[in-house]
């Protein structure tokens, strides 16, 4: 007990450095996050786009359009 | 050759290949770097346990150089040879490499106030390091400023160049001016002025957070061309229904 | 010339003007993003405003630091190795703050010749190691810490 409260406080410098590594595990994570949830976002808008004009060919194939 | 790419469905198989090799390892470094970093390196002569700062701040301001510099060239390829992936790929950087530079404002902050004395001065280094941050949001709102978006992608691709003499303003700015902010450790002439044993989780967490990058980097350029062949389709859709 | 090397020569001579443009701007502007001053430019340099506030940097003299005994008033030396300055500080100073250890002061001359500082930073140099090395680098006279770089 008396081991992980000396660790926490990292001779006294413990809140800078939780802040530090707080922050950045918040940032990066959360734009990781974020990333991952536009994807699915657009996948499903997608989808329903296709569920929408089903004359439409599907374009996941190997000759699919070129993006302009 | 690279031109082929710029289909989405071989994007995609190329990206869906490439990912587990950029996320695995970047997850293993970064768990092996914050081991080394947190529980297993010495404190400093100086500075005590603080130095553990070093171990985010300074592999975060390698990223915010390093992503702005291959935006930059991105750009560069964008404008020249008008490959349609470049924007795609300068566009999903921005925001990384915004995070990157916000990571490394703060930790430097938070690192400036117990050592320095204050949580931020303007000398060269610090005012410099904030105007990338600046290059990265006016990059980012530059792009979403015009209604055509290949206008938006050109403006911010000029920005973004125009920026790059920034990245070599912020190495050489300890150099050139007298700064709060002490010279470079690690990329000198001389070799690196910092112990093996600090050196191990620096390096640790600096390629992890390079793999990382990759990994949200091609995440975010599957999501932008996705977003493209959606808009493409939802205006196919209203062509088609206006025409009907 | 095809439309591809027109695009490739505007981008290549527009980053060059740049380039240049920003060389000549930061040649003109290197006395102006002074952080600070060193003890001998407040000698040799005219330009310094002396009626303002202005930032001074250098070592901490060996033996100059005299602590507080019952205020907050710290006083002590900073030197370049060539020029000395006096300074007086009532405050908290940073952790790191000890004889030998780069510091930039922020405040004015008085009229007695010291240097009163509103602030006092630290500035430690770009060395990283274990204290068990530090000491042994001293103890070998290996330790070249502190003294190398004055300026």
């Amino acid at each position: 007990m008396q081991m992980l409260s000396e660790f926490l406080a990292m001779g006294g410098y413990g809140s800078f450095i939780w802040a530090a590594y707080g922050t950045a595990a918040i940032v990066l994570l959360g734009l990781l996050y974020l990333s991952l949830r536009e994807l699915r976002a657009t996948g499903a808008e997608i989808a329903a786009l296709e569920a929408n004009s089903p004359r439409r060919r599907r374009m996941d194939d190997e000759d699919g359009d070129e993006i302009k | 050759m690279i031109q082929k790419y710029a289909n989405p469905a071989r994007f995609n198989r190329l990206a869906a290949t490439l990912l587990p090799w950029f996320a695995w390892p970047a997850a293993i470094l970064i768990f092996a770097g914050l081991y080394f970093a947190l529980f297993n390196s010495p404190p400093d002569y100086q500075q005590g346990e603080s130095v553990r700062i070093m171990y985010v701040h300074v592999p975060s301001a390698w990223m915010a150089l390093f992503v702005y510099t291959c935006m930059a060239i991105s750009c560069a390829v964008g404008l020249i040879w008008k490959h349609p992936l470049a924007h795609i790929a300068a566009q999903a950087a921005a925001p990384i490499g915004a995070c990157f530079t916000f990571v490394c404002l703060m930790t430097g902050s938070l690192w400036g106030k117990p050592i320095w004395g204050t949580w931020w001065v303007w000398d060269a280094r610090l005012t410099s390091v904030l105007i990338l941050f600046f290059l990265y949001l006016g990059f980012l709102a530059l792009q979403n400023a015009f209604d055509d978006p290949a206008r938006g992608e050109r403006s911010a691709a000029i920005l973004a160049l125009v920026g790059l003499i920034n990245v070599p303003i912020i190495h050489y700015s300890v150099v050139w001016w007298n700064t709060l902010h002490q010279p470079a450790s690690v990329i000198k002439m001389a070799g690196p002025a910092i112990h093996s044993s600090m050196l191990l989780p620096l390096f640790l967490m600096a390629i992890g957070f390079k793999l990382y990058f990759l990994t949200l980097l091609l995440l975010r350029m599957k999501a932008l061309m996705m977003a493209r062949r959606a808009r493409g389709m939802s205006m196919a859709q209203l062509h088609h229904q206006a025409a009907e | 010339m095809t439309r591809k090397q027109r695009r490739m020569n505007f981008v290549m001579l527009g980053l060059a003007t740049l380039g240049t443009a920003a060389a000549l701007v930061l040649t003109a502007l290197e006395d102006k993003i002074v952080f600070f001053y060193s003890p001998t430019d407040l000698v040799t340099k005219t330009t310094i405003p002396k009626n303002q506030q202005f930032r001074v940097g250098g070592l901490v003299k060996e033996g100059t630091w005299k602590k507080p005994e019952n205020g907050l008033t710290h006083n002590f030396t900073v030197t370049d190795l060539r020029h000395d300055i006096a300074i007086s500080y009532k405050g908290i100073i940073p952790d790191i703050f000890r004889e030998g250890q780069g510091v930039v002061v922020l405040g004015k001359v008085q009229a007695n010749g010291i240097f009163r500082a509103d602030e006092v930073l630290a500035k430690h140099d770009e060395k990283y190691m274990p204290p068990e090395v530090a000491a042994a680098l001293k103890k070998s006279g290996k330790w070249e810490g502190g003294k190398a770089r004055a300026e």
